[in-house]
């Protein structure tokens, strides 16, 4: 059995020369007619966005206009990539043929290469777990079955007086309908899901775990013996740690006196421009945001980000570095270093209007510590200390002024069930896994009878 | 600053808004520099009467407020209550769309004059007075009278005791030992030019130091971010106004009770007050769940988390549930991430009722038994609260917790007794009402619309020197 790991998927390709205004052009067209890019028969796909990064600069540094094409999908790689290049390939050639480097006659095999050569790594955050598509739907469906058989028993009362009586008769409605019956089967999570998920983070422990230990033992045995390669080794190994230790000191003594010297703080943002993102994000369930920015001044700053990003993300991942990451009413968050890490991209899938959803962030002070920590990086931002100090717990207003203005009307975005919240969505696994228990106590029954 | 910002005029029960547009500048102006507005240092006790001024955007255009400082004054305000996508995210679509307004949106007012008085006597003598004064240069707009009618005891026409979770404000607000917040929330939450809950100002209107008339503004105080550069702080002492005329259908809202009861399940005023989460005399639901206090009752000082995490007692649906969530947010939010979002989101209310009460008693019994429409009059409620930040405040509670359909745990719910409904075929529909229980919930579809909004607009009130700036000559 496949796991079921929710994961994104971004491409970043670089537009050729005056051909942006075309690709933005064409994602919109897409958007209006989704045929022509079906993101919806994907099967392995969760949400899409495609957008274009326009030409920006880091100081001098130019950075190109590049197409950004960011999925959340669930499964293994190769087959979201299977899926994306069998049944949207032509629209995605249509979108390839104005990057540089893509021929538009591209086969299969060479779009998919395409894809993977221009796959960027990320920070992604799922606030569901485990689930694809189609379970996120079919639980939705069970849910609101089960919902109208109690609203029928209740209004024919015929509905029975204790909740394991109540449960019974669920599940035996359940199990009369060919269409639900599945749900009285538990859910289980593949071993492979494991894997898939901490995949990264094993691997970097398989080589830190021997090099640490073996620093230690080899310096603890170094007094009781002569043992000249030992020697070598300890002191290399030791070298290696300072010199780590040392590039980050110097690293992060760099962004701290770029945080010293920063003036800017991005004010308040065009009223027009505000309105057209405001309007652009008033679904009542699920919206999109699409934010980018080059980084603030300062040359280390892009390894550090980097760095950031990558320990970030395996907490993203659920090792319990500083436990799991909870971000409420947030379906999807992923942050792209682009360009050499020279500009930061966010994209996120969340419950509420955008503004409603950034006021979020600074609300409360704990989570306004990790926004400065994630979004910290981007030009115009209130000016941090230490990376996660003052920043948007100081300057609240100055936070929302740079994340409107650094945010981009989105050109095409893609959601299977915009009338879904996060919250929704696990709360009806939870339903689904409670109908699966074959004979709960009352006490298991009656808890999970306020799910409904 | 204006004395409503400081007190609700509970002493005064007359009042009559005026919602008047300009037609000639100068004597709008000179009408404005010279009306005798209620400061706040005046003692209540030596007041029969209070008079207030509020204008909108297109108010200050009208005056010739220079593009500059019009600039200043926070994007919500500028655009308007009835702004295309606002309405929709607001839930002020269907039928509580602009277009069916019978104020607000048509003919924008400029100016909203407020009088309260002791008595209808005094309110009629200071009408005539201000109607004179006024006439030669503002005149009411259509449907700008807006009468208000005090009913005892502090009732809504539904016949819920209302306006008992006022916040608690530091340094103005009245305590009584009974609030919810036992920090205060600060004032800034409220006034603009005062520390907010964030610890920081809210975006204040300015004037650059520079212009006329700045001299005699306060300035600026050093903020982080907000203005750039030194300036005069035009919104100092001053806040933002949010005016909603909502229609009650009293008839609808107790026909449906009493149906619904019929169909099993809980009696109508106990399904009523599982709506509104407080039953008729104020008690809440939290703390009285089978409604044991015949008193009336200001009980402000109870928790959700803990005592009632499912809603048993008061559904997560109900409308105080969603107007302030206290310490229970959901998803996932702790109780204390829980109360520090929710202070940052409160309003001061100063709302006043208007019509006839559909029955004198304003005993729920009694509407219950006359429960058919015996009269064609409106009645409802002037939603008034002042912010001193639209978006931050009245709007996110309009959108994330009155108008969502997945406020907390729910699904396809609305707020049971102010909100719009969104029906099927809308993806998004908001028109059911979750009644957790034990063993199992009851669920209402198909939710009728009790309150119909037909009038708003966002106001500043400014302060008593920022209404001097407003009302001199600016020029073309």
């Amino acid at each position: 059995m496949a796991h079921k790991v929710h994961a994104g998927y971004t491409v970043l390709a670089p537009i050729r020369p005056g051909h942006a205004d075309a690709v933005s052009a064409l994602l919109r067209t897409f958007r209006a007619t989704p045929r022509r890019l079906p993101f919806v028969d994907v099967p392995s796909l969760h949400f899409a966005t495609g957008t274009v990064l326009p030409a920006t600069s880091w100081g001098t540094e130019p950075l190109p206009a590049t197409l950004m094409v960011a999925t959340s999908f669930c499964g293994p790689d190769d087959v979201h990539v299977d899926e994306l290049v069998r049944v949207a390939g032509s629209g995605l050639r249509e979108l390839f043929a104005h990057c540089q480097g893509f021929a538009p006659d591209a086969s299969d095999v060479d779009l998919a290469e395409f894809l993977a050569r221009h796959r960027q790594w990320e920070t992604f955050y799922s606030g569901m777990h485990d689930l694809t598509r189609a379970d996120v739907l079919a639980h939705d469906k069970l849910r609101t079955e089960i919902e109208d058989f109690i609203d029928r028993a209740q209004r024919d009362d015929e509905l029975p007086s204790t909740p394991t009586a109540i449960h019974a008769a669920i599940r035996a409605f359940v199990g009369s309908r060919a269409d639900l019956r599945w749900a009285l089967v538990p859910d289980r999570r593949p071993a492979s899901a494991f894997w898939a998920r901490h995949r990264r983070t094993i691997r970097l422990a398989t080589l830190l775990v021997p090099y640490l230990a073996g620093l230690v033992v080899g310096t603890a045995m170094l007094p009781f013996g002569t043992w000249p390669a030992l020697e070598v080794a300890v002191g290399l190994g030791w070298l290696g740690l300072f010199a780590f230790v040392a590039v980050l000191v110097v690293a992060l003594a760099g962004v701290f006196e770029a945080e010293r010297r920063q003036t800017f703080v991005a004010g308040r943002p065009p009223d027009e421009y505000a309105r057209a993102l405001a309007a652009s994000q008033c679904n009542p369930v699920i919206n999109e945001m699409t934010a980018s920015a080059p980084l603030k001044e300062g040359d280390t700053r892009p390894f550090v980000l980097t760095l950031a990003l990558w320990i970030i993300a395996r907490a993203a991942e659920g090792l319990p570095i500083y436990g799991s990451l909870n971000i409420p009413t947030v379906a999807t968050a992923r942050w792209v270093p682009v360009d050499r890490s020279r500009r930061l991209v966010f994209i996120s899938n969340f419950t509420n209007a955008a503004e409603p959803y950034v006021r979020d962030f600074v609300d409360n002070s704990a989570q306004a510590v990790n926004i400065n920590l994630t979004f910290g990086w981007g030009y115009g931002y209130p000016k941090t200390r230490g990376i996660i100090l003052d920043g948007a717990i100081a300057d609240p207003n100055g936070f929302i002024n740079v994340v409107n203005t650094n945010q981009q009307v989105t050109e095409l975005w893609f959601c299977p069930y915009a009338h879904l919240s996060v919250d929704n969505i696990n709360r009806s696994r939870e339903i689904r896994n409670g109908i699966a228990v074959a004979t709960p106590g009352e006490k298991e029954a009656s808890q999970w009878l306020t799910l409904l | 600053m204006q004395g409503l910002i400081v007190r609700g005029y509970g002493g005064l029960p007359c009042a009559q808004f005026h919602l008047l547009r300009i037609t000639d500048r100068a004597a709008a102006r000179r009408y404005l520099r010279t009306l005798e507005v209620t400061p706040a240092e005046k003692p209540a006790s030596a007041r029969e009467v209070a008079l207030h001024v509020a204008l909108t955007a297109d108010g200050l255009r009208e005056l010739q407020l220079p593009a500059e400082v019009l600039a200043t004054f926070s994007r919500e305000f500028l655009e308007g209550m009835d702004e295309p996508s606002r309405s929709t995210s607001l839930g002020d679509d269907l039928e509580n769309a602009p277009e069916k307004w019978r104020w607000g949106h048509a003919e924008r007012p400029h100016v909203m004059l407020m009088v309260y008085a002791v008595s209808d006597r005094r309110l009629e003598a200071e009408l005539r007075r201000q109607e004179a004064a006024y006439g030669a240069g503002l005149r009411l707009i259509e449907n700008g009278r807006q009468e208000t009618r005090q009913i005892p005891d502090q009732k809504e026409h539904f016949g819920f005791r209302d306006g008992i979770s006022t916040p608690p404000v530091a340094e103005f607000g009245k305590r009584d030992g009974n609030e919810f917040w036992t920090t205060p929330i600060a004032p800034g939450e409220f006034v603009l030019g005062y520390l907010n809950e964030h610890k920081t100002y809210s975006e204040s209107p300015t004037v650059p130091l520079s212009a006329p008339g700045a001299a005699d503004l306060p300035p600026t105080v050093e903020n982080v971010s907000y203005p750039a550069h030194p300036a005069a702080d035009l919104g100092k002492n001053g806040t933002y106004l949010v005016v909603r005329e909502l229609e009650q259908d009293v008839p609808g809202f107790w026909r449906y009770m009493a149906e619904k009861s019929r169909e099993g399940g809980v009696a109508p005023i106990t399904l009523a007050a599982k709506m509104v989460g407080r039953w008729p005399n104020g008690a809440p639901l939290v703390t009285h769940p089978d409604g044991s206090t015949a008193q009336s009752s200001n009980e402000n000082a109870f928790r959700y988390a803990h005592e009632d995490p499912d809603g048993l007692a008061c559904p997560i649906g109900s409308h105080i549930r969603r107007a302030s969530p206290r310490d229970q947010l959901g998803a996932g939010r702790s109780e204390e991430q829980s109360e520090q979002m929710v202070r940052k989101h409160q309003m001061l209310r100063r709302a006043r009722t208007f019509g006839h009460r559909y029955d004198p008693s304003m005993d729920p019994r009694e509407m219950l038994a006359k429960a058919v429409p015996t009269e064609d009059e409106r009645r409802g409620l002037h939603f008034i609260c002042l912010v001193s930040h639209i978006g931050r405040q009245f709007e996110f509670v309009q959108r994330a917790w009155i108008q969502s359909p997945v406020f907390g745990t729910l699904y396809k719910d609305g707020d049971p007794v102010i909100g719009g409904r969104r029906k099927y075929p809308d993806p998004n529909i908001n028109d059911e009402f979750t009644c957790p229980a034990r063993p199992v919930r009851r669920k209402y579809k198909h939710l009728p619309q009790f309150t119909t909004l037909v009038g708003g607009g966002y106001f500043f009130l400014p302060g008593l020197a920022a209404l001097q700036y407003i009302a001199r000559e600016h020029g073309a």
